[in-house]
């Protein structure tokens, strides 16, 4: 499966990436190497922010996305 | 004359400002076309705060010179002309951080050899997807 990742930022700034395609915590080594790029630009990426999704149709809705940032 | 509210973003600190600069001269650029955020980068040197700050991301929800406003001289600070919107600053304030970190994730991206296939905005989010390969 083709992977993808989504990267979102909220009105306040804050990142919540979603991993699609990627199994398990194999999200956790390109979210790694998003995260060392990310910090050379000033900005941090949370690990709590890092997501795995199997499945595109799994990927974050908006609902779910402003659930989650409040 | 224009009130000019300052603020620090806790982005400066690992910043180099050069490289601030390039990065959000180059992604701008690469994203021209793309860029559903409406921002451009302009310089702005000649123009009221031109002395200090010489280059500015506006984007169109912006009016009125709001943008980012970055001072080559000095640990990147970003500065934003609130004239006539002083009651707005938090809003735009962290609107300037969102459009800068959107940036920050595009160029991420790009040196990681993900191409960036669109931003576009959601309900007041900006959304970044990027084709990482199989």
């Amino acid at each position: 499966m083709e992977k993808q990742v989504r990267v979102i930022i909220t009105p306040k700034g804050k990142i919540v990436t979603d991993f699609v395609g990627y199994e398990g915590k194999a999200c956790f080594v390109d979210a790694d190497k998003l995260a060392k790029q990310l910090i050379d630009l000033g900005v941090t990426l949370e690990e709590s922010s890092v997501q795995s999704k199997t499945d595109p149709s799994e990927a974050i809705t908006v609902q779910q996305f402003e659930k989650l940032t409040k | 004359m224009s009130h000019v509210g300052s603020y620090a973003t806790g982005l400066s600190a690992l910043v180099v400002p050069e490289l601030l600069l390039k990065t959000i001269q180059s992604v701008a650029a690469e994203l021209k076309g793309k860029l559903v955020l409406d921002s451009q980068v302009k310089d702005y040197s000649g123009q009221a705060m031109g002395t200090k700050c010489r280059w500015a991301i506006f984007c169109k929800d912006m009016p009125n010179g709001l943008g980012i406003m970055l001072d080559a001289n000095k640990p990147p600070e970003f500065v934003a002309d609130v004239y006539g919107k002083e009651k707005q600053f938090d809003a735009i304030r962290n609107r300037i951080k969102q459009v800068y970190v959107a940036l920050a994730a595009a160029e991420a991206a790009k040196r990681l050899g993900y191409p960036v296939q669109e931003i576009y905005q959601v309900q007041g989010n900006i959304q970044i997807s990027l084709k990482v390969g199989s």
